[in-house]
């Protein structure tokens, strides 16, 4: 098997000489057709981050004397002004520990759940499936007037991030429950009926079977709640209409928007500063999912 | 029924409790650093839920606290605003916690009718008070004619002649504005000299006007006339406003009497979609051009003419950086009148501490603020005010040919369309566009009676 | 241990795992009741009634529902709902696929870095994906005019978001590019689970890639692919973040998607009742898309 993959590896660093045997081979220009695609759509993606990047780097003037120009030396000041003035610093971390605190509570109470709901006897087990069926589909633009009467009705729209937390946590769940759900269904039900016969409790069979085995889901579930959490904006809004704490990026940066409006060198320094970490963490935790998913599927 | 509520309390409660724990292992690392600046809030104890909900709620009533005041002032292109914003922080700071959200034209109504609707309200927001209608129907606005006529109308007094009437609807009054605002035109004269015309001192015709575009664009080869998306609708409601041969007839449009089927309606939209068709920079995406955009090509030059709200000439001229420049009225289709209203305050019917909110309004509508608007450049209502800006003047010329009488006042919906959609529609959908107009007008004229 | 025990022991047990699982299960209910149920049923009883958000809640029965079908501005947000929703979520996914596949054929450090920059999109909020094709996409001074002047493409130049017959287009194909990021990730990772030796028996027989694709690849990988559909068309149905940042709605109403006039309903025409209504068609038109998309991708299923 591995000889094979090594074989499979040395063909794509084929050397020049077989250039002219590799125009005959279906294969090479499937590959070169690949490559073309994959380097268009990276400047596709890369093109506005540098652009953001330039314009972070450049005066007012500059700016405006050509908007599509490189910056004619290092000029920092717009970042230091996104900074101290725009908080963009506190809007980063309020929006870091909503994103962390939704997505651990979520991934534990949803692993739970989606592992009832798969093999322990829940009553109206199948019911609760299709209601999360259900309720995951549902617009959450419909919910939010209401929500927002009932949480400022029993006190709780005042409160920092508790708010923004709760309404996350309810409308990631159904669908981390339906995935995690259908991902435990695969587990061969004789590894855990051979666990719970070994006397093994079901939170332990929960930690020690099911968690690792399901790693690859989980880390498919973090990424599509966390890029929900991170961007939304409507909820955060209405959440933070009569606060200044607590306010998320997605809300700091409409705001600051809204103060900065002629000042684009602040405006993508501010955009930097959030997109910068982000990037940097999400290097880290693609390097971890990988690791995950591939010791996950060997397992499987 | 009841057992139902009882269920879903103590779900609640459950959850909070959980929440609360949660939030206070999960972020206690990590807030300690962050948030050395801020007051400690009770919440970062994580401890039961019970006596956490029973704080929450006398918290405000405590005497020895601050009351905690939400103003939406802050308007991000007033030049003024943020300087305000400091200096009503400092000057109550020893009563009030005060919390400033940036004003938006385009959200705040939603904003303000959200919290409003969920007893939540903002304390004191910034809006036009000609346009208070969707709030004063719904009876959402706090009543301010006893204030103002304490203490033998001494606050009453202090705003300038009639300026108090655009806020006051069936005789009691909802919002006190600040400064009166109306639509106008700042030219480059450099490129009108070079094209050979010049902007009238008093109101030109709309066909006078087109005609000079035309010349502009002829001679020059630069777009006549820019105009920021948000303001596209000046166009067409003031030629609803003008294009008629006499008062009569335009209260009669106006009050909701007359159909959107009528010729010289259709006439008043037609010659905004002429107008937009040939002159407006940049061509087809003169429609969504922001305020930057056409800040930009003005002072690039790209653009001869742009229009721009009186309150804000001062500094937008100034943050052009071109040196000879001219002002001008806004055209008119016939009589002489101009669209326009005040910015102004208000506060909501269930403000939580409406005499706290009339405190911070009265200082807000004091020489002592209004003066910084003044030295902005920015004309206002009251009295106690001075100048040494000779263009200040210039600014406020038109403010007394402002007819506020409109349409949109009539019900949001008519604002919503001919405010916020049109002359988009129209250009895109032709007289079918008008039909909704018509629509709603029926309904109101028959909810009406 | 005796037999007795021993069964007395299954039956708690059984018993046991039936609180167990209540217990597992609670906690998530109570929170999907706290922010969804009890917002879902208060905005159904909500459309069978009027209110302006002060006074009294009059009760009004199905008018809500039938004003909907003669209100032409909410008829017409549906079908640009949908349209961006079905246009989005097709390229999404088109895209997503193909390059997964492409990324699968190459290097891992490569392939790490194609996966990084191709998933950033996913990653930025909304909001600065906004500020960007705002600039990007503006008719005068805009990268993608410029670009196609440059190539002599003039008659291709649009002012991208203010032409009726481009602006929901253009919304629907940067919904479409954000996403694709997202179902590559998926993709790939359901393809890195096939075990290779899956794929010794097709290089044996000297098959090509693009048959390893259809006779291997693909039918392994359907169940994520379905997954993924459903996904991307819940969020892609979600057209209130970027609609609203990049056209609030305009020009006119030549972008007004349904959450964006179903809060134009409730907070400027003070119609709280309406707007419930067009949420709770809202909420019937996304399910019955899905479920016919379900229909669809079951169909096409290869079985083996």
């Amino acid at each position: 098997m591995n000889i094979e993959y090594v074989k499979a590896k040395g063909r794509t660093g084929m050397p020049k000489a077989e250039a002219a045997a590799k125009l005959k081979d279906p294969e090479a220009t499937m590959r070169l057709i690949f490559r073309i695609l994959l380097i268009g759509f990276v400047v596709v993606n890369l093109y506005p981050l540098l652009f953001t990047l330039f314009t972070s780097l450049k005066t007012t003037e500059e700016f405006y004397e050509n908007v599509w120009s490189l910056p004619h030396r290092l000029f920092t000041d717009n970042y230091a002004q996104a900074f101290v003035e725009g908080h963009i610093g506190e809007y980063f971390f309020n929006s870091l520990l909503i994103a962390c605190v939704t997505l651990a509570l979520a991934t534990i109470f949803g692993a739970f759940a989606a592992y009832a709901l798969a093999r322990l006897h829940v009553p109206f087990g199948a019911a609760i499936v299709a209601l999360m069926l259900l309720v995951q589909i549902l617009p959450t633009e419909s919910m939010i007037l209401p929500l927002y009467m009932f949480m400022s009705k029993i006190g709780l729209m005042g409160t920092r991030f508790v708010p923004i937390i709760l309404a996350y946590l309810g409308w990631v769940l159904p669908t981390t429950i339906v995935v995690l759900r259908s991902f435990i269904l695969t587990i061969p039900a004789e590894v855990l009926e051979s666990a719970r016969i070994d006397g093994s409790g079901e939170i332990h069979t929960m930690f020690r079977i099911i968690m690792p085995l399901t790693g690859g889901a989980i880390a498919t579930c973090t990424i599509l709640n966390f890029s929900y959490i991170w961007g939304e904006l409507m909820w955060a809004q209405l959440a933070t209409l009569t606060t200044d704490k607590g306010v998320p990026l997605t809300v700091g940066l409409l705001n600051f928007q809204g103060q900065y409006q002629t000042n684009w060198g602040v405006l993508t320094a501010a955009i930097c500063i959030i997109l910068i970490p982000l990037f940097v963490l999400f290097l880290f935790l693609q390097k971890y999912f990988v690791q995950g998913l591939t010791t996950g599927s060997v397992k499987g | 029924m009841a057992g139902t509520k009882k269920v879903v309390y103590a779900a609640m409660l459950v959850m909070l409790c959980l929440v609360v724990s949660a939030c206070g292992s999960g972020g206690n690392g990590k807030n300690a650093g962050a948030s050395s600046g801020g007051s400690a809030s009770p919440s970062a104890s994580g401890s039961t839920s019970p006596s956490q909900t029973k704080e929450a709620a006398p918290e405000q009533t405590k005497p020895g606290e601050k009351i905690k005041m939400t103003l939406m002032i802050t308007s991000a292109d007033n030049p003024a605003s943020k300087e305000i914003e400091g200096v009503v922080a400092e000057h109550f700071k020893d009563k009030y916690d005060i919390t400033f959200k940036p004003w938006d034209g385009n959200n705040a109504e939603k904003t303000i009718k959200t919290t409003i609707a969920a007893n939540n309200p903002i304390d004191l927001t910034q809006y036009w008070p000609t346009q208070m209608e969707t709030f004063v129907n719904a009876d959402m606005a706090l009543d301010l004619t006893p204030y103002l006529d304490a203490n033998g109308g001494e606050w009453r007094n202090s705003f300038l002649d009639r300026v108090i009437e655009s806020g006051t609807y069936n005789g009691k009054v909802y919002a006190l504005p600040f400064s009166a605002v109306y639509p106008m035109l700042i030219a480059n004269q450099d490129i009108l000299d070079k094209a050979g015309v010049k902007l009238p001192d008093g109101p030109q015709s709309w066909d006078d006007f087109m005609a000079m575009l035309g010349r502009i664009q002829e001679k020059t080869g630069v777009w006549p006339i820019g105009i920021n998306k948000d303001w596209a609708a000046w166009v067409p409601r003031n030629n609803l406003i003008t294009i008629w041969p006499d008062d009569a007839r335009m209260t009669a449009f106006a009050t909701g009497k007359t159909p959107f089927t009528d010729p010289l309606v259709v006439e008043a939209f037609e010659a905004s979609k002429e107008l937009y068709d040939k002159y407006v920079y940049p061509g087809k995406g003169a429609l969504t051009t922001t305020l930057d955009q056409v800040n930009i090509a003005f002072k690039q030059g790209k653009i001869a003419i742009k229009a721009d709200v009186n309150t804000n000439a001062a500094q937008s001229i100034k943050d052009s950086g071109l040196t000879n420049i001219s002002i001008g009225s806004w055209p008119t289709k016939g009589l002489n009148y101009v669209l326009g209203g005040s910015d102004g305050y208000f506060i909501p019917a269930n403000a939580k501490h409406p005499e706290a909110s009339i405190e911070i309004m009265k200082y807000l509508t004091s020489p002592e603020i209004l003066q910084m608007r003044v030295d902005k450049g920015s004309p206002v209502t009251i009295k106690d005010v001075k100048s040494d800006d000779p263009n200040l003047a210039l600014y406020s010329k038109d403010a007394g040919r402002i007819e506020p009488k409109e349409i949109i006042n009539v019900a949001p919906q008519f604002m919503d369309i001919v405010n916020g959609k049109m002359p988009a529609n129209y250009i895109f959908n032709g007289k079918s566009s008008l039909d909704e107009l018509e629509k709603v007008r029926r309904q109101v004229a028959a909810g009406g009676q | 241990m005796s037999r007795m025990e021993q069964r007395k022991s299954l039956k708690s047990s059984a018993s046991s795992l039936r609180i167990l699982g209540i217990l597992f299960v609670l906690p998530s209910m109570l929170f999907i009741a706290f922010s969804m149920l009890v917002p879902i049923v208060w905005n159904a009883a909500m459309s069978l009634t009027t209110w302006n958000g002060m006074t009294a809640v009059k009760w009004t029965g199905f008018a809500n529902y039938a004003k909907v079908f003669e209100d032409a501005v909410t008829v017409r947000g549906f079908i640009y709902s949908l349209q961006i929703a079905v246009v989005s979520s097709a390229l999404a996914i088109a895209a997503g696929l193909l390059l997964a596949l492409a990324i699968y054929k190459t290097g891992p450090k490569e392939g790490a870095f194609y996966r990084f920059v191709f998933f950033s999109p996913a990653m930025m909020p909304f909001v600065i994906i906004g500020f960007l094709f705002v600039f990007i996409l503006s008719p005068d001074v805009g990268l993608l005019n410029s670009v196609l002047g440059a190539l002599g493409l003039q008659n291709l130049q649009h002012a991208w978001l203010s032409e009726p017959g481009t602006v929901v287009w253009t919304i629907a194909v940067i919904g479409g590019w954000r996403f694709s990021g997202l179902v590559m990730i998926l993709c790939y990772t359901a393809m890195t689970t096939i075990p290779s030796s899956m794929f010794e028996a097709a290089r044996l027989e000297g098959m090509g890639y693009a048959r390893q694709v259809r006779m291997i690849i693909l039918p392994l990988i359907m169940p994520t692919v379905r997954l993924v559909t459903l996904l991307m068309l819940i969020l892609a149905f979600k057209t209130y973040d970027i609609v609203f940042i990049m056209t609030k709605g305009g020009p006119g109403d030549s972008s007004r998607t349904v959450p964006v006039r179903m809060l134009d309903v409730a907070f400027q025409y003070n119609e709280f009742g309406y707007a419930s209504a067009i949420g709770v068609l809202l909420t019937i038109l996304v399910s019955l898309v899905i479920v016919i998309v379900q229909r669809l991708a079951r169909g096409e299923s290869y079985e083996y």
